[in-house]
C-alpha cells in the first residue's frame, strides 16, 4: 500500500512538472552578437506570468504552466527598442522563441543626484536649503521660513515645532547670543548650504547624557562665504501718504566674515521706516532690556500696538560689532557692542470701561500719541571653555538705557500732560564651571548684578495742577550655587546642589506735592538646598528626575521681616519611543515671595489718573502646575505633530483691588488669599511636500481659567474660556506662481457673575507671488479682519500691501508699497474680568519705498 | 616623535592607485539614499545614510558608495562620506563577477576583505498593487531574503533588473526597497544618464611610511575569504557590545601595529577622520544592523 502511494505520488509530479511549456531562445542584435541583461516576460493581459534575464550569451528559459490565448512573450532592454512576440496555444512543451533587437539611444528620464534635502542624523535635521528656496527669496530667513517643522515670527524669532530655539550658531559658533536677525536678515539664503536644527540640544557638551527638551539651530555656510569678507549696503527712499515724516529713508551697512576660527559680523543702519535697523537688535534669549525696580514701577505711557498693519512711525538707528575668536576646540572668546536708538510714536484711542464699587460701570475715553525715545549702549565680553571634562561659561556685560516720554492725553474732553524721563545702568557678571571627576560632575554657578536707576522723573498736568513722581532704586544680587552629580551606576544620577542668594535692594519715590514718600532698603538672604534623584533606564528610553528642593528665604526691610522655609518638589518624565516621538510629562509645586515693593505704602503716582498704594504686607503664593507633551515628527516624510495639555493652580495671599473715583483709579492690596487655575491644550502639525514646494500646517489651543478680582472690598470670580484656529499653507503650483494662505480665528469669554462677554475675532492673509522671468518677484498680500467690538458690533478691516523685487547678479531692488487702501485705523475689544478696554489705533498711510540691497 | 611627525607629514601625503579591470560600459547609474535606523552608544535612536551607485554592463551589476563613484567621475566628494560607507559597513557588491558568483569588496579595520558567494537572487513574489514613486509608475514585490522581509517598488520604464546592495533581480528598476521591519530602506534619489566603465579593483597601492620619514609604495591585496564566513566574523565582531564603546577593540592600536596613523578633515563635518592604508578607523560606531542572516 506505502509502495503504491509512492508510485501515485511519483507520477503525480512527475505529470505536474511535465505539464509545464518552457519557453527559450536566444536574443541577438543587428550585428549577431548577443544582448545579455534583456528582461524577458510571459505576459497574459498584462499580468506577469513569468520573468527572467538573458545571460551573457543571450539566452533564456521561462518555465510557465501553459500558453493560453493572448500570451504575450516580450523583451526590454535600456539599450535597445522593446519587442513583443504573441503565443499561439500549443501542446508542445518546448517553444523557441529568438529575438533580433534594434539599437536605440537611452532616453531615461534623468533624475539629478542631489543632496537629500533633508537627513536626519541621530537628533540633528539637516536641511540642504537649496532645496527648499522659492525663487524670490534673498536672505536666509526667507529661507529658514520654508523648512518644514520652523517657524519665524514677525520679531524674527525661529522655533521648531512651536518650540524657540535656545541657541543660534554659524559653523557651530555662538557669535550672536540671541541677536541672531543680524545674521537671518543680512545675510542672503545663497550663503548658507545646509540649516541644522538640533533636537535635544545641550549647551554644556558634558551634558550630552542628560534629557533636553531643547532646540538649537545650526548654519553650514557655502564656501564662498568663507575666508573672505561679505556683507551689504542698503539705501532706500520713499513717502508716506499722511504721515508724521512724509519722506522716508534708510541706510545700513553690514560686513561679515568667516573663518574655521573666527567670526565677525558688524553692522550700522538707520532709518524712518518700519523697523528697520532696531529690528535687528531683537535679543530673543533675553538680556537685552534693563528693568530696575524704578522702571518697573514707574512705566511708560505707550499702549502696545495691533497685530496687524503699522502703526508706529519710527525713526531708529544701531550700530552694532560682534565678533569670536575659537581659541582651540573647545574655548571661544567673544565680543559684542551695541548701541541702538528707537523713536516711536502713534495714534490711539481707548475706551475703557470699570466695574465700580457702587455696581455702576465708569467709562474714560482717552485719546492720546505717546512718544518714547531710547538710546540704549550694550557691551558684553563671553568666555566659553565647553569641553566633556570641563566647562566655564563666563559673561560680563555692561548696559545702559536712557529714555524719554510723552504721553499727552485727552480724556473725557479733559486735556493733560505726561512727561517721564529716566536713567538706568546695568553691570552684570555670570560664571558658571562644571567639571567632571570620574563619572561624577561638580557645578559651580555664580551670578552677580548691579542695576541703578539714580533718576526717573514723572511730572503731569492736569486742569491747571501741576504733580508729579520722582523715584530712585539700586539692587545688588548675588547667586551662588555648586551642585555635585554622582553617578550611582549607569542608571541613577544623585544632584546634591547647595545655592545661595543674597541680595541688597533700595527704593525711594516721592510724590509731590503732597511729598508722599517710600524709603526702603533691606537684604534678602536665601539659602537652598536642592538635592535630585535622577533615573534613566538601561535602553535610555525612560527618564524620571525627582527634587525635593528646600530654600529658607530670609527678608529684612527694616520694620518687616520674614523668614520662612519653603518645598518645592518636582517630578520630570520622559519617555522617547523613538528619536522622532516623545512623551514628557512634569508636575512641581513652587513657592514665591514678594518684595520691597510690597511695602511702598505711601501712594505713588504711575500715571496721570492712577494711584497706586502696596500692601505692606510681603506678597506669599503658591503655584502648582503640571504639563504632558507629546511630540511626534516623521522628518524624512516632513511631517510634525505635536499635541500638549497644560494645568496650573495659584494662590497669593494678597488680591489686588481697584476703586474708581472720577476718571481715577487707586489700587491696593487686600489681605486674603486668592486663588487662579489655569487650565489648557495645544496641538500644532506641519506638513511640507518639497517636490511642490508646499508646506501645510495646522495649529490650535483651548484654555480655560479662573480668578478672583476685587472692587473696593468686594470679591468677584472671574471665568476666561478662549479657543483659537490658525491654519496656513504655502504652495508653489507651477514654477512662476507661489501662493500662500493664513486663517486666524480666535474666541474668547470672559464672564463674572451674570455677566458674560464674548468677542470673536477672524483674518484672512493671502498672498501671491508672480515670477514672470526668473529675476522678478511681483507680489501681493491682501489682509481682510474681522473683530467684534460689541455684542453686535463688528469692524471689518482691510489692509492690502504689493512689491515688486528685481534680482540683479550681485543687487536685489525692492519696491514696497503698503497700505494701499489707504486703511487708517484698526479696533478691537478684550475683556480683563470686570474691566472692558476697546482699542483704536491709528494705521500709517498709504507708503512707497525703493530699497537697493546691493551684496558686497 | 618620529610617528607623530609622520602622522603630520602623511596628512598631506595619502594618495592610492588601484589596479583596475573593466568588465564592461555601463549606460547608466541609479543612485539610492540608503538609510539605516539603529542606536548610538548612549542608546539614543540614529539613522544613518549614505548615497550608493548602481551600475549594469555584461551582465553584471556593480553597488557601490556613490563617493567612489565621483572619485570614479573625478567630481568633487567629502571624507565623511568615506567615514560614513565605513561606518555603515557598505562595500561594493558584485553580482554575477564572475558568472554565477557574488564578489563583495569591503574594509573592515585593519583589513580590506573580499568575498565570495554563489548567486543566488531573491525570489520576489509580485504583486498587483500599483503606486507612483518620484514620478515612476511602480509595481510592488516581496521576497524573503538571507533572513529578512523586503517590499520593494520597481518600475518597467526602466527595463534593467538592478537594484541596490544584493537586491535585484526584478522586471525593472528598483525605485525603493525597504525591510519589513523598517530598518533598511534603499530609495532611489538619481539616475544618470553617462556612459562609465564598471570596473572592478584587484588590489590597490598605497603609498605608506617605512623607516622614518621614506615613503613607499606598498600593494595592498584583499583578504579573501567566503562570504559566510566574513558574515559570522562581522557578527562577532561587530554584535558585540564593546563595540559601540570602543569600535576598534578588537583590533590592536593603529600606531602600535603600523606605527602610523592617516589624518584627513572633511568639509562637512567636525570629525577628524583616521585610517591606515586607506581603511577608516571608527571613532563612533553605531549598533551594528546586518542586512542579512
Amino acid at each position: 500500500m506505502k509502495r503504491f502511494t509512492y508510485i501515485l505520488l511519483f507520477l503525480t509530479l512527475t505529470i505536474g512538472a511535465s505539464a509545464q511549456t518552457t519557453v527559450s531562445g536566444r536574443v541577438t542584435n543587428l550585428q549577431s552578437r548577443p544582448v545579455s541583461d534583456v528582461i524577458v516576460k510571459l505576459t497574459l493581459k498584462g499580468r506577469i506570468l513569468t520573468f527572467g534575464t538573458t545571460d551573457t550569451k543571450g539566452n533564456y528559459s521561462l518555465r510557465v504552466e501553459e500558453v493560453k490565448e493572448g500570451t504575450i512573450l516580450s523583451f526590454a532592454h535600456i539599450s535597445y527598442e522593446a519587442e513583443e512576440v504573441a503565443l499561439k496555444p500549443t501542446e508542445r512543451k518546448e517553444i523557441v522563441e529568438n529575438m533580433v533587437l534594434v539599437q536605440k539611444s537611452i532616453s531615461l528620464k534623468e533624475v539629478k543626484v542631489r543632496a537629500n534635502p533633508l537627513l536626519l542624523k541621530g537628533d540633528t535635521l539637516s536641511y540642504n536649503l537649496a532645496s527648499f528656496l522659492g525663487k524670490g527669496d534673498v536672505t536666509l530667513e526667507d529661507g529658514l521660513k520654508r523648512l518644514p517643522g520652523v517657524e519665524v515670527s514677525k520679531s524674527g524669532a525661529i522655533s521648531y515645532m512651536g518650540k524657540g530655539i535656545s541657541a543660534f550658531n554659524i559653523e557651530g559658533l555662538n557669535m550672536l547670543d540671541g541677536k541672531y536677525n543680524l545674521a537671518t536678515r543680512n545675510m542672503g539664503a545663497d550663503m548658507v548650504t545646509k540649516v541644522e536644527v538640533v533636537r535635544n540640544y545641550h549647551a554644556r557638551k558634558m551634558d550630552e547624557d542628560k534629557p533636553s527638551d531643547a532646540v538649537a539651530l545650526n548654519i553650514r555656510l557655502a564656501k564662498k562665504a568663507k575666508f573672505k569678507p561679505f556683507g551689504q549696503e542698503e539705501a532706500g527712499v520713499g513717502h508716506m501718504q499722511d504721515g508724521r515724516d512724509e519722506w522716508l529713508g534708510l541706510l545700513g551697512l553690514t560686513g561679515m566674515m568667516f573663518t574655521d576660527n573666527f567670526q565677525t559680523i558688524c553692522s550700522a543702519k538707520a532709518g524712518n521706516y518700519k523697523e528697520y535697523g532696531a529690528g535687528d537688535m531683537t535679543y530673543h534669549f533675553g538680556g537685552g532690556g534693563l528693568s530696575t525696580h524704578a522702571t518697573s514701577l514707574f512705566g511708560g505711557f505707550g499702549g502696545g500696538r495691533p497685530p496687524q498693519g503699522e502703526s508706529e512711525y519710527r525713526h531708529s538707528g544701531m550700530g552694532t560689532l560682534n565678533a569670536i575668536l575659537k581659541l582651540d576646540s573647545t574655548r571661544t572668546l567673544r565680543m559684542n557692542a551695541d548701541y541702538t536708538y528707537r523713536r516711536s510714536t502713534n495714534d490711539m484711542a481707548t475706551v475703557s470701561t470699570y466695574l465700580s464699587e457702587s455696581g455702576e460701570r465708569i467709562t474714560v475715553n482717552e485719546q492720546t500719541s505717546p512718544l518714547s525715545a531710547q538710546h540704549q549702549p550694550r557691551f558684553s565680553v563671553n568666555y566659553l571653555e565647553n569641553g566633556r571634562q570641563r566647562y566655564t561659561n563666563e559673561t560680563f556685560t555692561l548696559k545702559a538705557r536712557f529714555e524719554r516720554n510723552e504721553g499727552d492725553m485727552r480724556y473725557n474732553a479733559e486735556q493733560a500732560a505726561q512727561r517721564r524721563r529716566a536713567t538706568s545702568i546695568e553691570a552684570d557678571n555670570a560664571l558658571r564651571l562644571s567639571r567632571m571627576w570620574g563619572k561624577h560632575r561638580y557645578s559651580l554657578n555664580s551670578n552677580i548684578n548691579f542695576q541703578r536707576t539714580p533718576t526717573l522723573r514723572l511730572s503731569f498736568g492736569n486742569q491747571g495742577v501741576k504733580y508729579g513722581q520722582t523715584a530712585q532704586s539700586t539692587s545688588l544680587t548675588t547667586h551662588h550655587s555648586t551642585s555635585f552629580d554622582i553617578r550611582l551606576g549607569k542608571k541613577f544620577t544623585l544632584n546634591l546642589p547647595v545655592s545661595l542668594q543674597a541680595d541688597y535692594h533700595f527704593v525711594e519715590t516721592v510724590r509731590t506735592p503732597d511729598d508722599d514718600r517710600n524709603r526702603l532698603d533691606g537684604w534678602t538672604l536665601i539659602p537652598s538646598f536642592n538635592p535630585g534623584f535622577e533615573w534613566r533606564s538601561s535602553d535610555r528610553r525612560f527618564y524620571a528626575g525627582m527634587g525635593v528642593p528646600v530654600s529658607l528665604r530670609m527678608l529684612d526691610y527694616g520694620t518687616t521681616t520674614l523668614s520662612k522655609l519653603y518645598l518645592n518638589p518636582r517630578l520630570n518624565l520622559n519617555y522617547t519611543f523613538s528619536a522622532n516621538s516623545k512623551l514628557s510629562a512634569s508636575t512641581n509645586i513652587s513657592h514665591g515671595t514678594g518684595d520691597m515693593l510690597d511695602l511702598l505704602t505711601a501712594p505713588m503716582q504711575t500715571d496721570y489718573r492712577t494711584t497706586r498704594v502696596a500692601s505692606g504686607i510681603i506678597g506669599e503664593s503658591r503655584n502648582w502646575s503640571s504639563s504632558i507633551d507629546w511630540k511626534w515628527q516623521v522628518p524624512l516624510s516632513y511631517f510634525t505633530f505635536d499635541i500638549g495639555a497644560n494645568y496650573s493652580k495659584g494662590k497669593r495671599n494678597t488680591l489686588y483691588s481697584q476703586s474708581i473715583d472720577g476718571v481715577d483709579i487707586n489700587t491696593q492690596s487686600l489681605l486674603r488669599d486668592t486663588y487662579t487655575r489655569r487650565t489648557s491644550f495645544n496641538l500644532s502639525s506641519t506638513k511640507s511636500i518639497p517636490a511642490l514646494f508646499a508646506k501645510f500646517g495646522i495649529q490650535g489651543n483651548y484654555s480655560f481659567s479662573d480668578s478672583e478680582q476685587a472692587v473696593g472690598s468686594e470679591v468677584i470670580a472671574t471665568d476666561n474660556q478662549s479657543y483659537s484656529v490658525r491654519g496656513s499653507l504655502s504652495v508653489t503650483p507651477i514654477q512662476w506662481l507661489e501662493v500662500g494662505y493664513h486663517i486666524n480665528y480666535s474666541w474668547s469669554r470672559s464672564s463674572y457673575g451674570d455677566t458674560r462677554n464674548t468677542t470673536t475675532s477672524l483674518s484672512h492673509n493671502g498672498s501671491i507671488h508672480l515670477f514672470p522671468i526668473p529675476q522678478l518677484d511681483l507680489s501681493a498680500s491682501y489682509d481682510y479682519v474681522r473683530r467684534q467690538l460689541t455684542a453686535d458690533r463688528y469692524k471689518h478691516m482691510s489692509l492690502f500691501n504689493a512689491s515688486a523685487q528685481y534680482k540683479f547678479k550681485r543687487a536685489v531692488l525692492r519696491l514696497e508699497l503698503d497700505n494701499l487702501l489707504n486703511q487708517r485705523s484698526y479696533s478691537y475689544t478684550l475683556f480683563d474680568g470686570i474691566n472692558t478696554y476697546s482699542y483704536d489705533y491709528g494705521l500709517c498711510g498709504r507708503t512707497a519705498l525703493l530699497k537697493l540691497t546691493f551684496s558686497l | 616623535m618620529k610617528k607623530i611627525l609622520l602622522t603630520t607629514a602623511l596628512a598631506l601625503t595619502v594618495s592610492a592607485q588601484a589596479q583596475n579591470d573593466t568588465i564592461g560600459v555601463s549606460k547608466f547609474t541609479a543612485v539610492y539614499l540608503y538609510e539605516c535606523k539603529t542606536t548610538n552608544a548612549a542608546g539614543t535612536p540614529i539613522t544613518d545614510s549614505l548615497m550608493i551607485a548602481v551600475q549594469s554592463a555584461n551582465g553584471v551589476t556593480k553597488s557601490f558608495p556613490y563617493y567612489s563613484y565621483n572619485k570614479q567621475t573625478k567630481k568633487s566628494y567629502d571624507n565623511y562620506h568615506i567615514y560614513k560607507a565605513a561606518q555603515m559597513h557598505m562595500g561594493d557588491v558584485f553580482i554575477n563577477y564572475p558568472t554565477g558568483r557574488i564578489t563583495v569588496q569591503e574594509e573592515l579595520y585593519p583589513n580590506r576583505y573580499q568575498t565570495d558567494e554563489s548567486l543566488k537572487l531573491p525570489k520576489w513574489n509580485l504583486s498587483e498593487q500599483q503606486d507612483s514613486i518620484f514620478g515612476y509608475f511602480c509595481h510592488t514585490a516581496e521576497t524573503r531574503f538571507r533572513g529578512k522581509v523586503w517590499q520593494a517598488y520597481y518600475t518597467e520604464e526602466v527595463p534593467a533588473s538592478i537594484g541596490p546592495w544584493k537586491l535585484g533581480g526584478l522586471p525593472g528598476m528598483i525605485i525603493k526597497v525597504q525591510d519589513k521591519e523598517g530598518i533598511h530602506t534603499f530609495t532611489l534619489c538619481g539616475l544618470l544618464n553617462e556612459e562609465q566603465p564598471l570596473i572592478f579593483t584587484e588590489y590597490i597601492t598605497w603609498i605608506v611610511p617605512e623607516n622614518g620619514m621614506n615613503f613607499v609604495k606598498q600593494r595592498v591585496d584583499y583578504h579573501k575569504m567566503t562570504a559566510e564566513k566574513f558574515l559570522k566574523y562581522k557578527k562577532k565582531t561587530l554584535g558585540n557590545p564593546r563595540y559601540v564603546q570602543d569600535p576598534a577593540y578588537y583590533a590592536p592600536d593603529a600606531m602600535e601595529a603600523f606605527g602610523y596613523k592617516e589624518y584627513r578633515n572633511s568639509r562637512i563635518s567636525d570629525q577628524q577622520i583616521t585610517s591606515v592604508a586607506g581603511v577608516i578607523i571608527l571613532s563612533e560606531a553605531h549598533v551594528y544592523q546586518p542586512l542579512e542572516q
